[in-house]
């Protein structure tokens, strides 16, 4: 009983931060309608940051964590711009290879610049824990749970009682009305990419002090964004946040209940992805392709 | 007379097609002028090039004296141009009062919102009732006096609507042509494309009958139900026997 306890508890800590990684990547998606195959960089772009403000200056990774999403942002408009741009109209399948080969880009300077070593992040509150009868609840996750919790808050609310939040929206339910309506539709892509981006690093941030960082460890949280995105129905935000508590509990219920599960765990992401594209490929709360 | 909208000899189409031949025509201040013709004549196609969804091959289109060809699509709303567009395209997912609010995005509207939604709110007073409700669940005329209400909101010298009657009731068309006389009344100009040739005729002065990408005809409503020119547009159909005695009563 404590153990099944154990685990919700433990999925509803990881779905927080699941939540706030998945959605910088539907809120991209759906307004661009590009799936952007370079996200994980992002996020472990986001992970470096918080590295080296602790490292160097020694501030606190949450403390950074707004800094470096902002610097992140800024790098991805240089990206949408120098790249991104170009491939609007293309079909998806150029869009993806240039992600791709641009996450590749970042993933191989990173291992340049900083070499391939991993490294940690050490906070007052990521070795500390607290009891709740036989529960144990590690305050790092505690505290990525609430931040977690606040950002997106703050997402939604912006995105729904704000003009450019408001404008962001219409271009993802109808460009061309948009445009009509006096929306520059370019500078609301170059705007969702960069927020896209913003969310990916702030994610990162926290993942700084719960996992090791090193140049590749994108690509995995691209593939469990990915798997949440299509579990929830591309491009809806309540489908997205329920894909990731979703996910969060189906891995750590892996990891709790089957043999030697831990190392399974990673995988559950990519049995997630096949059996929803194989059963429903519209995801549990999407249409075919709707949009927030 | 000036005239606020002038098109001349405006070409148009989409990739390989040309849809838009030879395009003239003009909206004076204060007008209501009817576009008119079969479906594939170019009727939406000459919206979507005056709002810049599309770009002209070829001609000029001037509002208000200027030149808009280098003007961006959503840079035309800021001088006073708003289409409602064919089929009502309003923000499915968003409140009613959401899709009002986007409609005067643009800043010179966003200046004037409140008292302008208020005149919109007067003018559909349906849209008050359902003002929370989401857009993409109301019913076709509901959609439609919403996409109207929008292109209000811009605070529109020249008012586009493309096929306000598409796919409405007949008491519901009768609905929003009265609110369009309405609008018309107020002074804002009015380009109106319309299947329904005896609701445009309801509101609108003069009209342009377009075939294939051409100006067929043009004169006020009555010269165009006495020519038979609406008829020669529309030929296929047994159409005009009965709008054309529907007009000819109005018009009289």
């Amino acid at each position: 009983m404590s153990m099944l306890l154990q685990c919700l508890v433990d999925s509803i800590l990881l779905g927080g931060l699941y939540s706030l990684m998945a959605v910088g990547l539907s809120l991209g998606f759906g307004v661009t309608r590009i799936i952007n195959f370079a996200y994980g960089e992002f996020i472990m772009l986001g992970a470096y940051g918080a590295f080296f403000c602790s490292s160097l200056a020694g501030i606190d990774p949450l403390i950074a964590l707004p800094a470096v999403a902002i610097g992140v942002a800024l790098f991805a408009a240089i990206v949408f711009e120098f790249s991104l741009r170009r491939v609007l109209r293309a079909p998806a399948i150029n869009q993806i290879l240039l992600l791709f080969g641009v996450g590749l880009v970042i993933q191989n300077l990173a291992a340049i610049l900083w070499t391939g070593d991993a490294r940690s992040v050490e906070t007052p509150y990521s070795l500390t824990a607290r009891e709740f009868g036989d529960i144990n609840v590690p305050d790092g996750r505690i505290v990525t749970f609430l931040v977690a919790t606040v950002l997106i808050a703050a997402l939604l609310w912006w995105l729904h009682r704000t003009e450019l939040g408001r404008a962001i929206r219409a271009v993802a339910q109808n460009r061309d009305a948009a445009v009509l309506m006096g929306i520059n539709v370019m500078r609301m892509y170059l705007l969702s990419f960069m927020l896209n981006a913003a969310l990916g690093a702030a994610t990162g941030a926290m993942a700084s002090f719960l996992l090791t960082v090193t140049p590749f460890m994108g690509f995995p949280m691209l593939i469990k964004s990915f798997a949440i995105v299509v579990l929830g129905g591309l491009g809806s935000i309540p489908g997205t946040l329920a894909g990731a508590f979703l996910l969060a509990f189906a891995e750590t219920a892996v990891a709790y209940y089957v043999p030697d599960g831990i190392g399974w765990a990673e995988g559950v992401a990519f049995a997630v992805l096949l059996g929803v594209l194989i059963f429903r490929p519209r995801g549990i709360l999407g249409q075919a392709v709707e949009v927030a | 007379m000036t005239a606020l909208l002038e098109i001349a000899g405006l070409r148009a189409g989409y990739q390989e097609s040309i849809v838009l031949e030879d395009i003239s025509l003009q909206v004076q201040i204060g007008e209501v002028v009817a576009l008119l013709g079969a479906n594939g004549a170019g009727k939406t196609t000459t919206m979507r090039v005056i709002t810049g969804l599309i770009a002209a091959l070829g001609g000029t289109i001037a509002f208000d004296g200027e030149d808009l060809s280098r003007l961006r699509a959503e840079r035309r709303v800021d001088v006073g141009i708003a289409l409602c567009p064919e089929g009502r395209q309003v923000f499915p997912n968003m409140s009613v009062m959401e899709n009002l609010l986007l409609g005067s995005f643009c800043r010179h509207a966003r200046a004037r919102r409140a008292a302008t939604l208020e005149l919109v709110q007067e003018l559909f007073p349906r849209l008050t009732e359902r003002s929370a409700q989401k857009a993409g669940l109301m019913s076709g005329g509901e959609q439609q006096m919403l996409a109207i209400g929008r292109a209000l909101m811009a605070c529109p010298r020249l008012l586009l609507l493309d096929e306000p009657s598409l796919g409405l009731s007949p008491r519901m068309v009768q609905l929003v042509f009265g609110a369009v006389a309405k609008i018309a009344e107020a002074g804002i100009s009015i380009l109106v494309v319309e299947q329904n040739a005896q609701a445009a005729f309801s509101v609108a002065r003069r009209g342009y009958v377009l075939a294939g990408g051409r100006v067929a005809a043009a004169g006020t409503i009555a010269e165009l139900a006495r020519s038979g020119q609406v008829e020669q547009a529309f030929i296929g159909t047994d159409f005009f026997k009965r709008e054309g005695a529907a007009c000819s009563k109005s018009g009289a």
